[in-house]
């Protein structure tokens, strides 16, 4: 299983829930991939400010969501997001397992201890 | 001749002074987010370039995860890839090569305009001339010499 963190970067000049549809779209887009997402790993910030100007936007509402998946081909959804007029920016991260166990991605069970154990 | 040898190390002519250690040994900080702005921060200069690894004490690894760390930041706009930070330069340094070297500008002929121009006046109050890199130094006083600074006094 591999852990990885997205973070989308919607225009900052949209209203706050006019973020929920081009979010959704993404959320079912990787749902599409079979990689489901549970809500408490899609933490969304309030509006930030750039450190830079970005396409002449200087704040944008920022998503990080966790979510696992196992060899997944994640470019065709990556191409989705670039597309899309609503994402200003987006970056996957691979997280190394021991800070997705950290978080608890893994399933909250404490399943893996025993079987590093053994 | 004892002196044209190299001289052995001894207490006397090493480098003193306490190791520093990082903040990340300190506070055991096993992954550095890209997304943890504050602690980043403390690696960078006001300028928001990447503080070198002597004076933040990281480690070779440390310092390389905090580099990466800071460049995904700065992709996704967390970080500043620079910090505009505005200073009065010293007067003579500045343009120099510019006006010199010309044909026939021997010292016969008129002496070479005023190297640098004077300190613009601040156009519509957005970018008083600060001496915010001065506060940088200031607050770093035991690492003067550090290569930020070395490209400056190059010239």
């Amino acid at each position: 299983m591999r852990a990885y963190e997205l973070m989308i970067i919607f225009r900052g000049d949209l209203a706050e829930d006019a973020v929920d549809e081009p979010l959704g779209r993404a959320l079912s887009g990787l749902a599409s991939l079979g990689v489901d997402v549970e809500a408490e790993h899609v933490n969304r910030w309030p509006k930030r400010r750039f450190a830079y100007e970005i396409d002449h936007l200087n704040e944008g509402y920022y998503v990080v969501i966790e979510f696992v998946a196992d060899g997944v081909d994640l470019s065709g959804f990556e191409r989705s997001l670039r597309l899309s007029d609503a994402v200003v920016r987006h970056k996957i991260l691979r997280l190394p397992d021991s800070e997705a166990t950290r978080r608890g991605l893994f399933g909250a069970a404490p399943d893996p201890v025993p079987a590093e154990a053994s | 001749m004892p002196k044209s040898r190299p001289r052995p190390k001894t207490r006397e002519n090493t480098r003193r002074g306490k190791k520093k250690v990082s903040v990340l040994t300190h506070k055991r900080v096993e992954y550095i987010d890209y997304k943890d702005v504050d602690l980043l921060r403390r690696f960078m200069s006001d300028r928001g370039k990447v503080r070198a690894r002597r004076v933040t004490g990281n480690d070779a690894q440390q310092q390389r995860t905090v580099a990466r760390a800071i460049k995904n930041a700065r992709e996704m706009a967390l970080l500043p890839y620079a910090n505009r930070i505005t200073t009065q330069r010293g007067a003579g340094r500045s343009g120099g090569p510019r006006g010199e070297g010309g044909p026939g500008r021997r010292g016969d002929g008129p002496p070479p305009s005023p190297s640098s121009a004077p300190p613009p006046p601040p156009t519509g109050g957005a970018e008083e001339p600060e001496f915010a890199e001065e506060a940088e130094f200031a607050a770093e006083p035991a690492f003067a010499t550090e290569p930020e600074f070395a490209e400056e006094a190059e010239s």
